[in-house]
């Protein structure tokens, strides 16, 4: 039977466990604070662990292959080829703040990550991260716009931009722009928090991401590019200082009958390398280019273009900046695609670092780590170079196997599979330090309403009762 | 008939359906007959989206948003 509870969740994109829980944990007292009286530890992510899939999967409790969602483009065939965006169309299973809805419970979702173009909910939903323009696809419902305007002021902003592209960034005026992003983003959610009605609130901050991304040279000395003299060194860590302080003050609005989460996404490792996968891929025969566009690569370096390949030629291509999204083109191999999986997942495995020393890579089969049956946007492998310390590269033209940079794109950091997760609340026990999955989020916040989750859901309601 | 606020509005369902809803509710967890329609009917549309799909102009700022990111080619 639901009940009256509260839910509040304080999403953080990114957040690294090695930092935020190891290393830095005695300098953010709010942090410790839930460390201290709750359940807290890693979150394992979904696979792949970009943004996109692993949000929509945080809120649904269902797998990118129920979802929908594994990465922010769909799949290339030959008759499409354009690239065209996966969004929040796209998602097949219902939220949290849906199935609330359903009860008659009401919900604030600010920030959501994928939410363009909104659909109607029982409460309000504000999109985040990749929303085009401030028009009535990004919120719902849309007669609160000058009121969100009033509180944040004119200049709404879903993402830091105008900072340069990563071949020139400008540090600074990235870093100016994620504090004010963040700052106006939690004016609009300490006054909602305190002015509207709501069962559910949820706020998902993504300005962490590109800070990880662009700057981890300065935090990890493990780091090819580390740079200890920088004034760069602190960033990051001050930026979480940050977060602390409004962690606390948001802890401060919340009553005793609300339980808090405040969690990641995925985490995040330096970046040692890219391999050049589609190169690899060219070289042993697995795809093949239109004659033009392969000369051209013999002269310089050119994105992959999936209009210039011949697919009657290709048996498999990839994509992806970090993790590489590997996918076979059936038309080519047919019934063969069981035994050209496992040879083609074999030779991958094999590719070793520069030196000649063993990459730790791990490979997924979606047959095998998806529950739903084959979908048009699936890919086939998933691979992650030396457990996610590689990148993958699909520029194509390269001298060999190895890269640092892609044509655009950040250099120092990619995704982790584990986040950092921290449960709190009075009606939540002490249990300390917990490994959980991103699949258990959204069981686990129906249970604490008395609602039994719903059969598409694989995670399991972690213990906190 | 919507009500005032233009938030809930009425449907007319068969009697005998409205019965079998009514004698599910104690083990469903749902309290009304509206409410429990409402979830069943939320999880069936799900599957298919309505709304403005997106304009040409909005696909090209996120592609480029994401370009700049390095998430895509």
């Amino acid at each position: 039977m639901p009940n009256k509870k509260k839910v509040f969740v304080f999403g953080i994109d990114g957040m690294p466990p090695e930092f935020i829980l190891d290393k830095w944990l005695d300098e953010l007292p709010a942090f410790k604070y839930l460390a201290e009286n709750g359940i807290f530890g890693r979150i394992a992510s979904t696979i792949p662990p970009t943004s996109i899939a692993a949000w929509t999967s945080f809120f649904t409790g269902c797998n990118p292959g129920e979802t929908g969602i594994y990465h922010y483009i769909k799949r290339y065939y030959k008759n499409r080829t354009n690239g065209e965006l996966i969004t929040a169309d796209d998602i097949r299973t219902n939220a949290v703040w849906d199935i609330l809805g359903g009860y008659g419970k009401k919900s604030i979702a600010l920030n959501i990550l994928p939410a363009y173009p909104v659909k109607p909910i029982n409460g309000i939903l504000l999109s985040g991260a990749l929303t085009p323009d401030f028009n009535e696809k990004a919120l719902y419902p849309y007669s609160l716009k000058k009121e969100v305007l009033d509180i944040t002021g004119p200049d709404y902003m879903f993402e830091v931009s105008d900072f340069g592209k990563y071949r020139d960034l400008n540090y600074d005026k990235m870093i100016e722009g994620v504090y004010k992003m963040s700052e106006m983003q939690f004016d609009l959610v300490f006054n909602f928090l305190k002015n509207k009605a709501w069962d559910f609130f949820a706020y998902t901050l993504t300005g962490s991401d590109i800070l990880h991304h662009t700057l981890w040279r300065y935090v990890d000395p493990k780091h090819i590019n580390f740079d200890s003299n920088s004034k760069y060194v602190n960033t990051i860590k001050d930026f979480y200082k940050y977060l602390d302080g409004r962690l606390k003050k948001l802890m401060s609005f919340l009553d005793g009958d609300t339980a808090l989460l405040v969690s990641s996404d995925h985490g995040m490792n330096r970046l040692d390398g890219r391999i050049n996968l589609n190169d690899w891929l060219i070289k042993n025969k697995y795809l093949a280019l239109n004659e033009g566009y392969a000369n051209e690569i013999k002269n310089e370096i050119k994105k992959f273009d999936p209009k210039r390949i011949d697919w009657e030629k290709t048996s498999a291509f990839s994509t992806g900046a970090y993790e590489a999204m590997v996918f076979v083109n059936r038309e080519v191999v047919g019934s063969r695609y069981d035994d050209f999986c496992k040879k083609l997942s074999s030779e991958i495995s094999a590719i070793s670092k520069k030196d000649g020393s063993k990459m730790n890579t791990k490979i997924f089969h979606a047959s095998e780590i998806y529950k739903n049956s084959y979908d048009e946007n699936m890919p086939d492998m998933i691979v992650y170079f030396d457990d996610l310390y590689w990148g993958t590269n699909s520029d194509l033209g390269h001298n060999d196997l190895y890269s640092w940079a892609n044509l655009v794109g950040a250099d120092d950091a990619l995704h982790s599979a584990q986040g950092t997760f921290f449960m709190h609340g009075k009606n939540i026990k002490k249990r300390g330090a917990v490994k959980v999955d991103i699949l258990d989020i959204a069981p686990t916040i129906l249970d604490m309403y008395g609602i039994e989750p719903n059969k598409k859901m694989s995670g399991k309601i972690i213990d906190y009762k | 008939m919507r009500d005032k606020d233009n938030k809930f509005t009425s449907v007319s369902i068969p009697t005998f359906l409205f019965d079998r809803i009514k004698a599910r509710l104690p083990e469903s967890g749902f309290t009304s007959v509206g409410s429990y329609v409402a979830y069943v009917l939320r999880d069936i549309l799900a599957d298919k989206r309505e709304g403005e799909p997106l304009t040409k102009d909005d696909q090209e700022k996120i592609k480029e948003r994401l370009r700049v990111l390095g998430y895509i080619d």
